[in-house]
């Protein structure tokens, strides 16, 4: 609580952010780039899907990171609508978009999987349609921001738009349970799963983090560009208007 | 409560003496269902196959279009505000712009859509199961709709935005919808598909109607 309450002021934020962004920029690279490399050659085929299993070290992080992204905005949105306070309405509004495209990446791995596992590019069961509404959902918030022209309207209906929103993501945990579908449960969060093997896991860890880091970046560097903006527009009001005759085209 | 009435009585004058604003929707879904029955090429086998799922996406489209008469007039002409200031409450508002945009746009829907299943050739049994999950799913297209117009407000382009907005809320509505008639057939009104599309409508106006108030207020102080 102490720690947000410090970031919540812009100046001590952009202080933070100050190493932060590189730090979680470096940390993603870095992740992603050692996880991959195990993924890609260094872990074994599983014994059930062959070498399609390295689609999952792409698949599962993605997925994992758009339910994030979209909790993020949500909690966010919360914040920005109670408070009213326009750097949570930053951060919302800049995972957007990675959130979208992570909810896209999860959606295309998921199908090229689908392929040889299931024999198919996509059905209509649970998990999937609830993940597709999902996409849908970014695209609604991400349109109202970019119809409303008065920022403060738009963070306030963008943020009332992301709560309602928030209704799908417990559909999205547990539709696998709900519903018989066919994609599978989940295998490693909860008690009593099967789990995975370790040589297995460690990629799956490595992408896992690399993402989330990746995440934090596009949040910390959104709402850096954000404050910029914000700053150069309070400039150009205070500041008197420095025009000349001679700039003005005839 | 009584304010609710008031504006209902309000609205349904207001779309008596419009000309007929309140008829765009069902001429709408014949339009488009009798283009839907030309292009699958009449073939009957193919449309009694399909008639469910066209009435149901008809019926939808035709609600999403009408969505910005649901707020919009009030807002542009600073209605909302001024009955604000009266003492109306914005919960009120959204409460009677639901009911009344249920009322004067969704319910012709609703009464007209059996006669389309004759272009269809449906059998009865369906017809009587399509409406009543068009009954049950009612209050939540109405919802979902509103909250649409109401997030939108006055920049809404003739529905276009608000299909973004509330295309991924109507989903499981549709999703119920569509299987409702058909579970009809085999054990009536006790098939599982009523009771999810009717707690699937009292959730949308649990969440929409304090959601739409929060957005005309927003969209009114500026």
């Amino acid at each position: 609580m102490g720690l947000i309450s410090y970031l919540a002021n812009p100046v001590q934020f952009l202080r933070f952010s100050r190493f932060a962004t590189p730090v979680s920029g470096v940390l993603a690279l870095g992740l992603i780039i050692i996880g991959l490399a195990l993924a890609l050659f260094i872990s074994p085929p599983a014994e059930e899907h062959g070498q399609a299993v390295r689609i999952m070290y792409v698949h599962v992080p993605a997925a994992w990171c758009a339910m994030a992204a979209y909790s993020a905005i949500a909690v966010a949105s919360f914040v920005s609508f109670v408070w009213r306070h326009s750097l949570a309405d930053s951060v919302a509004r800049s995972l957007a978009l990675p959130g979208a495209a992570f909810t896209f990446l999860a959606l295309v791995t998921g199908s090229l999987w689908g392929r040889p596992a299931w024999g198919t590019w996509w059905q209509w069961d649970g998990r999937m349609t609830s993940v597709l509404i999902l996409l849908f959902i970014y695209i609604g918030y991400m349109a109202i921001w970019n119809i409303v022209t008065d920022r403060q309207q738009a963070s306030r209906l963008a943020a009332i738009l992301a709560m309602v929103g928030a209704l799908n993501l417990p559909i999205i945990k547990f539709s696998v349970n709900w519903w018989n579908t066919l994609h599978q449960p989940a295998t490693i969060s909860e008690p009593g799963a099967p789990g995975l093997p370790t040589e297995l896991l460690m990629p799956l860890l490595f992408m896992t983090l690399g993402y989330t880091a990746l995440l934090a970046w596009f949040a910390l560097r959104g709402t850096e560009a954000e404050l910029a903006v914000l700053k150069r527009n309070r400039a150009a009001q205070t500041k008197p208007a420095n025009v000349t005759i001679e700039d003005v085209q005839s | 409560m009584r304010m609710v009435l008031k504006l209902l009585k309000r609205d349904l004058i207001r779309a008596a003496r419009s000309s007929g604003n309140w008829a765009y929707g069902p001429v709408f879904m014949a339009i488009f269902l009798s283009l839907c029955a030309i292009a699958l090429d009449g073939d009957m086998s193919n449309l009694r196959q399909l008639g469910i799922a066209l009435i149901w996406l008809a019926l939808t489209f035709a609600a999403l279009m009408s969505v910005d008469k649901v707020f919009t007039d009030d807002l542009k002409d600073g209605t909302t505000g001024q009955l604000w200031l009266s003492g109306v409450s914005y919960l009120t508002q959204a409460t009677a712009g639901v009911v009344s945009f249920t009322v004067i746009y969704l319910l012709p829907l609703l009464i007209t859509a059996p006669l389309w299943s004759l272009l269809f050739d449906l059998n009865q049994d369906i017809v009587v199961g399509l409406g009543l999950a068009l009954l049950c799913a009612l209050p939540g297209i109405a919802a979902f709709t509103g909250l649409a117009g109401a997030l939108t407000g006055t920049r809404g382009k003739g529905g276009f935005l608000a299909i973004f907005i509330s295309a991924p809320f109507l989903i499981p509505l549709l999703i119920f919808g569509v299987s409702a008639p058909e579970s009809y057939q085999v054990s009536g009104l006790a098939a599982m598909e009523y009771r999810a599309l009717i707690g699937l409508s009292l959730l949308a106006l649990a969440l929409s109607i304090p959601a739409s108030a929060a957005a005309l207020s927003v969209n009114t102080d500026r």
